[in-house]
């Protein structure tokens, strides 16, 4: 009897640890994100900047600060289509964060590395990888708000990324002199697709024949990208890995579905599903690391920054059982505060609940506003 | 577990989920794990330890002890009034 008691009691628990918190979390609604897009809003215009965070190192700081302007205005954006009623209220925030990305001072840590200015010297200058990001997030505006203040910089910015994409022997150019990522490249990618789906241009003639040369940097046993690769030889360097896989799932998805597609079905596999709750994992089987300033935090071979892209990943590729899953770890550990006027993230800071923004009001459906190519 | 000692163990717990969320976000959580302050973080760290505990028993482990302790109370209740 004392065994079937205590087997009662170990069923009670796992039956209720298994079903009681997946039920009670990953609820979302429309109303939600507006609230949530309200809280970021209010983020970045009461002066978010560099000196805002501490991590230690300039360039992570820069970085950061860069990171949150970049997640509001893309994830502003996303809302803004979701609910057009809403692009009064969010225009001012979308257009204050994109003004902050061009500005030099926000720039400062590509700046220190160059050695110049990346948007002082965009016709006759290599590199810079990372303006794809920035790239990204005017382009978003620019689809929302097709003669922005920040449309000549589009125009500029995407020109002489576009350049630099055709003219990479391995379809690669540095983020940094000597250094090189595949999902940082990928960001250029989608910036230009969504700044010509904005414009309503054809595609350009050299994406097929990069799409094709990028593939190469998709790790075939994995299916996940490698994180950072030889400009020069197109050699990857260190392991394929989950963060920059998601985050190049979400970016690819404006410019070629089918690779995003390819890389989503790499990266699900990394799922990790423990009593309802999804999680990422940061390495394939067969190799291991620690965390660094890309992935976050990795415990148990979890990473922070991959599960939190995927849930953007799952939304494009309309997986709502994995997204359900990461949302309710988001929800469990980042711990949603606020009302119905404005919600945020209590461990979010401004750039997780930017990030955080973005990935889960993700949508496939921006397609739908692109303008028409011109006959 | 009896029945009020859950309960009283769920209140709490959910209390400090509660009230813990807002203390932690208003001694701006995010930024002071950053900041390198030492001061800051002998208070964060502590507190958030408290906090993620009592909010990670509150959704999967008090929920099981309620049941558990209403599944078996109900004999013992019902033996103390037949012994009465």
């Amino acid at each position: 009897m004392a065994k079937l008691g205590r087997a009662i009691r170990y069923l009670a628990v796992f039956g209720c640890a298994a079903i009681v918190p997946s039920t009670v979390l990953g609820h979302r609604s429309p109303e939600q994100d507006v609230a949530f897009a309200r809280g970021v809003a209010h983020d970045v215009t009461s002066g978010v900047s560099a000196a805002s965070f501490h991590t230690g190192s300039a360039r992570f700081d820069g970085e950061w600060a860069f990171g949150t302007f970049l997640m509001a205005t893309l994830g502003l954006g996303q809302v803004v289509l979701g609910h057009p009623e809403e692009r009064a209220h969010f225009l001012p925030a979308m257009r204050q964060s994109a003004a902050r990305l061009t500005q030099n001072q926000t720039n400062a840590f590509g700046t220190e590395a160059w050695g110049n200015v990346g948007l002082e010297t965009l016709a006759e200058g290599h590199g810079h990888g990372y303006l794809g990001y920035a790239n990204l997030a005017l382009s978003m505006l620019r689809l929302i708000e097709p003669n922005t203040p920040q449309a000549q910089v589009n125009d500029e910015l995407t020109e002489a990324l576009a350049q630099r994409l055709a003219q990479a022997p391995h379809g690669l150019f540095e983020t940094y002199p000597g250094e090189a990522y595949p999902p940082d490249i990928s960001m250029v990618a989608g910036s230009i697709a969504l700044h010509d789906c904005a414009l309503g241009l054809s595609e350009r003639p050299f994406m097929p024949a990069w799409r094709r040369t990028f593939a190469r940097y998709v790790d075939p046993d994995s299916g996940l990208l490698y994180q950072a690769a030889d400009a020069a030889t197109g050699t990857p360097l260190g392991p394929p890995r989950g963060s920059g896989t998601a985050i190049a799932a979400y970016s690819l998805a404006f410019a070629d579905r089918a690779l995003s597609a390819h890389l989503y079905a790499g990266l699900r596999r990394q799922a990790v599903n423990l009593l309802g709750f999804g999680m990422m994992r940061e390495y394939p089987a067969g190799h291991v690391g620690s965390g660094d300033i890309d992935s976050g935090p990795v415990l148990f071979g979890v990473g922070v920054s991959a599960t939190g892209f995927a849930l953007a990943a799952a939304r494009l590729h309309r997986d709502d059982a994995l997204f359900t899953r990461l949302y309710r770890t988001a929800e469990l550990f980042g711990v949603p505060l606020g009302d119905s006027t404005s919600r945020h993230f209590m461990s979010g800071g401004p750039l997780g609940n930017a990030i955080l923004l973005a990935m889960t009001t993700a949508t496939p459906e921006w397609s739908r506003h692109c303008r028409r190519p011109a006959s | 577990v009896t029945v009020p000692k859950a309960l009283v163990l769920g209140l709490g717990c959910a209390l400090v989920d509660l009230l813990g969320a807002r203390l932690l976000d208003s001694l701006g959580f995010v930024q002071g794990l950053l900041a390198p302050n030492g001061a800051q973080l002998l208070v964060l760290i502590p507190l958030a330890c408290v906090y993620y505990g009592a909010r990670l028993v509150t959704y999967f482990v008090l929920p099981a002890l309620v049941v558990a302790a209403l599944a078996f109370a109900r004999p013992r209740t019902v033996a103390k009034k037949a012994f009465r």
